[in-house]
C-alpha cells in the first residue's frame, strides 16, 4: 500500500470513527442520491445508520425510531444492582443527527411495501427506499410455556428485559423486599436476548441483597440445561455468595409452567414456590415488525443472507441484531452493532452495484458478577461457505480460577467497553 | 519442444505457487477479499470496545497515537501469548498475518 493512501486511511480511521464529526460525513448527498431506511434505533439500527454514511456519505439514511431516547440493555442490570443509575443508561439519537448527517424520524412505522419499496409512518408519510434495514429486536411469546404470564400480570412480577418502567419496577420490589425473602428469576428457553443475561441479573441482586438483606435468597428457574459462561458464574457464586444463589436446571424441575401474581406463586415442574419478588422473563421471538411483515420462518426468527443480512424472505429488505438467525452469534448488543458494520459495506456495496466481499464479525460480551469482578466471552466469525463461521482457536471465555485482579480488570473493561460501544453505535 | 518447455517451466512455477500457498496459513478465500474495504470492516471492529480519539481515559487503551508497527507487533505478541491481556489473546489468534497488517496501517501512524 503506498504511503499516502496509508496515511488517508489512517486518517479516515481515526478521525470519522473516533472524533466523529468529519464535515464529509454530515454533507448532505445530492439531488438523486440512494436512500436508505433503517427502522429501530437499538444497537443495530443506530450502528447501521452511522456506518452507511461513514462507509458511504453519499447515501442518503432516514432512521425510523418510536422513542426519543433509548433505554440500554447493557448495564440494565447494574441498575439493579445499584451500582449504576438508571439515568446514565439512556442514549439519544442528537449525535447520529447532527454529526455523522442522519435523518432522524421519530414516528411508528405502520406499514413496509415491500414491491414499491415505501414504508408508511403513523402519520400516513410515506419513506421510499433502496434498501430497508429493521432492527426491530425482540417480541414476548406472552403465555407460552409460562401459562398465566400476560402483561398485565408483568405489572407484579416484572420482565424488566427492556429496561424503562419494568427496570425500575423490580428494582424497587428488591428494595422493598421483606427480610430474607427470596427473589425468583424464571428464564425462558433459548434462544433468547443477551444468553448470560439472567445469570448476571441473579449475581448483581446478590451483591445488592448481600449489604441491604444477607439473608434474602435467589431461585433460578430455568428452562434450560446449561448457560453461558455457567462454570464462570458457579465460580463466582460461590466465592462471593456462598449459599444465596439456587440454580434449578430443567432436569431438575426448573421450567415454570403456570403464574399466580395474585399469590406470588410460580408453579414449576419441580413444585410450587411462593417467592417475594419474581422477576419473569418470557419466551421470545423476533420484534413485532418483522414477525407482522413475514420476515419469521417457523423458529419465529428471521432468516437472512449472512454475507449481507438481506431476508432471504423478502428481497432488498435486511434484518438486523435480536431479531435475524446469524449462525451462533449470540443475540447482544455487541453481536447487533457488528452485524450493522457488516450490513452496512454490504449495502454500500450493493447500491453501487458491486458484490459485497469478504466479511468479518465479532461479538464480545462482559458479565459483571460485582463492581469488581467482571467476566467475558468473545466469539470472532468469518463469511465462509456462505454462512457466518466462527474462527477456529480464537475467542472463548475468561479463565476459570484466575486470580482476582484478573477478574477486576474485567470489571473495569467492562465499564470501558460499555462507554465505547454506546459511542459507536450512537455517535459522539 | 521450445513450446513444451514452456508450458512445462509454467507449470512448475503454479506448482511453486500452490506449495508456497499451502505453507501460509492464509488462505485463498481470505486473500481474495483482502482488499482495502475489507480491511476498513475489519478495522471498525476494533472500534466497538477501543476508543480512537473521542473518549475520556478508559481501562480499554485508545488506538490513535500508536505508530503502525507498534500495533503490529503488539497484536503479534497477544497472538503468540508473548503479552498477557485478557481478551486481546483471543481475539488476536483470529487474526491472520494480512489482517495484523491490514489493521495495523488503517489504525497507525507512518511516523518512525
Amino acid at each position: 500500500m503506498p504511503l499516502s493512501r496509508r496515511r488517508f486511511l489512517a486518517n479516515t480511521a481515526t478521525a470519522a470513527l473516533g472524533a466523529g464529526v468529519v464535515t464529509s460525513c454530515a454533507r448532505p448527498p445530492g439531488k438523486g442520491a440512494p436512500r436508505v431506511v433503517v427502522i429501530g434505533g437499538g444497537y443495530g439500527g443506530a450502528t447501521c445508520a452511522r456506518y452507511i454514511r461513514y462507509f458511504d456519505p453519499d447515501v442518503n439514511v432516514t432512521l425510523v425510531e418510536r422513542r426519543t431516547h433509548y433505554q440500554t440493555c447493557p448495564f440494565s442490570n447494574a441498575v439493579l444492582g445499584g451500582i449504576e443509575a438508571q439515568a446514565s443508561t439512556i442514549r439519544d439519537y442528537a449525535a447520529l443527527k447532527n454529526n455523522y448527517g442522519v435523518d432522524v424520524v421519530h414516528a411508528e412505522a405502520t406499514a413496509i411495501d415491500p414491491e414499491q419499496r415505501v414504508v408508511t409512518l403513523a402519520d400516513g408519510s410515506a419513506l421510499p427506499y433502496q434498501r430497508l434495514v429493521i432492527s426491530p429486536g425482540i417480541s414476548f411469546l406472552w403465555g407460552y410455556i409460562f401459562s398465566g404470564y400476560d402483561e398485565a400480570a408483568s405489572s407484579t412480577m416484572p420482565h424488566a428485559w427492556h429496561g424503562g418502567e419494568q427496570l425500575a419496577l423490580l428494582k424497587q420490589q428488591l428494595v422493598a423486599m421483606r427480610g430474607g425473602g427470596v427473589f425468583a428469576i424464571a428464564v425462558p428457553g433459548t434462544p433468547f436476548r443477551c444468553p448470560p443475561g439472567p445469570y448476571e441479573r441473579a449475581s448483581l441482586a446478590a451483591y445488592y441483597l448481600k449489604q441491604s438483606n444477607p439473608r434474602a435468597k435467589i431461585l433460578i428457574l430455568d428452562a434450560n440445561e446449561h448457560f453461558s459462561k455457567q462454570h464462570l458464574f458457579k465460580e463466582g457464586w460461590d466465592s462471593l455468595y456462598p449459599g444465596m444463589i439456587e440454580h434449578i436446571p430443567i432436569s431438575a424441575g426448573g421450567l415454570l409452567r403456570r403464574v399466580d401474581p395474585a399469590r406470588m406463586s410460580l408453579q414449576a415442574e419441580a413444585g410450587e414456590f411462593r417467592v417475594d419478588v419474581a422477576n419473569v422473563i418470557p419466551f421470545q421471538q423476533a420484534g413485532r415488525l418483522a414477525v407482522d411483515h413475514g420476515l419469521t420462518d417457523e423458529t419465529g426468527w428471521c432468516p437472512v443472507d449472512h454475507q449481507t443480512f438481506e431476508s432471504t424472505l423478502a428481497p432488498d429488505i435486511h434484518v438486523l441484531g435480536d431479531s435475524c438467525l446469524a449462525g451462533n452469534m449470540p443475540k447482544s448488543a455487541s453481536s447487533a452493532n457488528s452485524q450493522a458494520k457488516v450490513c452496512s459495506q454490504a449495502i454500500v456495496a450493493l447500491l453501487r452495484g458491486q458484490e459485497p466481499g469478504a466479511m468479518f464479525y465479532h461479538n464480545t460480551c462482559y458479565s459483571l458478577l460485582a463492581p469488581d469482578y467482571g467476566i467475558s466471552v468473545n466469539g470472532m466469525y468469518r463469511y465462509e461457505e456462505n454462512r457466518i463461521k466462527p474462527v477456529e482457536r480464537a475467542g472463548g471465555l475468561s479463565p476459570l480460577r484466575a486470580p482476582r485482579e484478573y477478574r477486576a480488570s474485567e470489571a473495569d473493561y467492562a465499564r470501558s467497553w460499555y462507554a465505547s460501544i454506546n459511542r459507536d453505535s450512537f455517535g459522539v | 519442444m521450445q513450446f513444451i518447455g514452456k508450458v512445462y517451466k509454467f507449470s512448475y512455477i503454479v506448482l511453486l505457487l500452490q506449495a508456497l500457498a499451502a505453507l501460509n496459513p492464509v488462505n485463498a478465500s481470505e486473500e481474495k477479499g483482502a482488499d482495502d474495504s475489507y480491511f476498513r470492516l475489519i478495522s471498525t471492529t476494533c472500534l466497538t470496545c477501543h476508543d480512537a480519539g473521542s473518549g475520556d481515559a478508559a481501562a480499554i487503551p485508545r488506538l490513535d497515537g500508536l505508530r503502525a508497527a507498534e500495533i503490529k507487533q503488539l497484536l503479534n505478541a497477544y497472538k503468540s501469548d508473548r503479552e498477557r491481556g485478557t481478551i486481546m489473546n483471543r481475539i488476536s489468534k483470529a487474526l491472520t498475518d494480512t489482517e495484523i497488517d491490514g489493521i495495523s496501517a488503517m489504525f497507525g501512524s507512518e511516523a518512525h
